[in-house]
């Protein structure tokens, strides 16, 4: 018996359901086998096994009954919960595997990437090397979705990279999602407007003003295919203010960016507001006086 | 079209190549039978899969949000009902309804027929525009599917949300028990599936005006905002809670909603705004209205 087939067992059972109703084109003999842990569950069971059950296979990863390695290390990556030891020891893991058996484009990357993240920390440089920024740019070329451990390791770098190149690299993602508006994920649109959060603050912070348009124009497309999402209009609203407000420091445009700043305290949870505004004071984008009343 | 196996080994295949991974890397001396999966979806184990995946970075919650056939029928018929609700598009509703009731035609057994049957609800609910319970049978029967799972499921969690509008009220207020006494045990996977039933069932009591039917609701909401915060809803769930403030009276006035209306003015949150307000018209009973 293993985990997955107990549980796979366990459920139907609860609910009534015959092993003919989820043996598809299989033998309910077959189906027992899987449950009784005799023979391997095949890749079959992804695809319509599961449904009679009323079982997803998010159930079985929610669950750890199939195994995605290292999905929590992957966190310390982000600058926000860096973990110098969690790093360093993912780092040493995939260098293991590719002196192992498993020397492929995707490791090297991955190995370089937390090698220069572990620099950039070290080093407090906030900038990330040449070299590097070619290797990114090189590697999400053709590359129109990411795994996560590829999409932490970019999101990251975004952080410490120049606007122009944060831009290069959104750019394939949403080739990809543009291309098909309707068959790309809801999770890939967010996932490619936090992007442009960051690429577009990092445009605003070095005033360059042609960048930050071409990734509100991103934006304002993949916005147009989806349904109302009060995070990601945040993110393209409070650059458009911005952009506005690099072109004419106005009292109005700074009360425009101060009113999507606003939004934060009924679209994000507590605390945020007060981090955002200090962040938005620090840059001179605003007044605390602006912000009163909030 | 395609069946699920060839277009699961088409996508692994095709996330290899734009990587440049080498077959043989990836296959470990058993090239051919990887091979046949990637090119004509040849049934493999599910160990070979995930082994095959890790070697690629891939992991199975990246594929629930970059491969959209890899959710189950029923899971992604209603995530796409509930990504678009704030939008109110019948004529949406009624494609992805009639698309779930094609796909499924053929499955067989009573959770297959149950999820038709609410389907089938939500199709002719769409075209009528006039809110309607499920019959009596069929309301027992997700109850009992409820009940019969102490631990429940993704599916329970989503066939309590689509379904709880389509319940009488003592049976909301049962199934919204059991939801409570789910959450207290659930694993952290399945939190953002949980807020999301509980800010339904805010909405479906303000619809039929009976913010009594569960006491401890305001309560309850204003702790999700605390234990496992949903992003995308944070908006309607503070325009939820400003209308339940006084739980004895509801409070469906515009002004009660004047700070949320300005979040939605300043971000141009056409469609969060307009769903707002049918919700307190048929709150303060000038309208009719059925909130998927």
């Amino acid at each position: 018996m293993t985990a997955l087939s107990d549980f796979f067992k366990a459920t139907r059972v609860a609910r009534h359901v015959a092993l003919t109703s989820v043996s598809g084109d299989r033998s309910p003999a077959t189906v027992s086998r899987w449950e009784n842990g005799l023979i391997d569950i095949t890749s079959e069971v992804i695809g319509h096994a599961l449904t009679p059950l009323g079982m997803d296979f998010e159930d079985l990863t929610i669950r750890h009954l199939v195994a995605d390695v290292d999905d929590c290390s992957w966190a310390a990556v982000a600058a926000e919960r860096w973990d110098r030891t969690t790093v360093a020891a993912l780092r040493d893991n995939f260098q293991a595997q590719r002196d192992l058996d498993n020397d492929t484009p995707y490791t090297r990357f991955v190995i370089a990437m937390l090698n220069e993240l572990l620099r950039v920390h070290d080093a407090q440089s906030q900038q990330l090397s040449p070299d590097i920024v070619a290797l990114v740019t090189a590697y999400t070329q053709g590359v129109t979705a990411y795994g996560s451990a590829e999409g932490v390791l970019i999101e990251a770098a975004i952080e410490y990279a120049p606007a122009a190149a944060g831009c290069l690299w959104m750019q394939p993602l949403y080739d990809g999602v543009m291309t098909r508006p309707n068959a790309a994920s809801l999770r890939m649109k967010r996932r490619l407007l936090a992007f442009g959060g960051v690429v577009g603050n990092a445009a605003v912070l070095a005033d360059d003003r042609p960048i930050l348009k071409q990734v509100l124009g991103m934006m304002a497309d993949v916005l147009g295919t989806m349904p109302d999402d009060p995070i990601a209009a945040y993110n393209y609203n409070i650059l458009l203010r911005l952009d506005d407000y690099l072109q004419d420091k106005s009292a109005a445009n700074r009360q425009a960016v101060a009113a999507v700043i606003k939004t934060t305290q009924l679209i994000y949870p507590t605390g945020y507001f007060e981090s955002f505004a200090a962040y938005a004071i620090a840059q001179d984008w605003v007044t605390a006086a602006d912000l009163e009343g909030a | 079209m395609e069946t699920f196996q060839v277009a699961f080994g088409k996508y692994l295949n095709d996330y290899r190549k734009a990587r440049r991974i080498p077959l043989g890397t990836l296959a470990q001396g058993r090239g051919t039978t990887l091979s046949r999966f990637f090119n004509h979806g040849n049934n493999i184990s599910l160990q070979m899969i995930t082994d095959t995946m890790r070697r690629m970075g891939l992991t199975y919650a990246d594929l629930t949000s970059n491969f959209p056939r890899f959710d189950a029928a029923f899971t992604s018929a209603v995530n796409t009902l509930i990504a678009n609700r704030y939008a109110a598009d019948e004529r949406l509703i009624r494609e992805i309804a009639t698309g779930y009731l094609q796909d499924t035609a053929a499955a067989d057994g009573p959770i297959a027929v149950l999820n038709r049957q609410v389907m089938q609800h939500v199709l002719q609910v769409s075209v009528s525009r006039r809110p309607a319970l499920l019959p009596d049978g069929i309301q027992a029967t997700i109850e009992q599917v409820l009940m019969s799972n102490a631990d429940w499921l993704v599916y329970d969690y989503l066939l309590l949300r689509l379904g709880m509008v389509y319940l009488d009220d003592a049976r909301l207020g049962r199934c919204y028990q059991m939801l409570r006494e789910r959450m207290a045990t659930m694993r952290p996977g399945y939190q953002h599936y949980a807020n999301d039933a509980m800010l339904q069932f805010g909405i479906v009591c303000l619809a039929r005006r009976t913010p009594m039917l569960v006491p401890t609701y305001p309560t309850d909401l204003a702790q999700i905002q605390v234990s496992g915060y949903s992003f995308q809803d944070a908006l309607v769930i503070n325009a939820i809670r400003r209308l339940f403030r006084n739980s004895v009276r509801l409070k469906t006035g515009p002004g009660e909603l004047e700070a949320v209306f300005e979040v939605t003015a300043t971000l141009h949150l056409t469609q969060i705004e307009g769903y707002l307000r049918r919700l307190l018209a048929v709150a303060s009973g000038e309208a009719e209205g059925v909130f998927v």
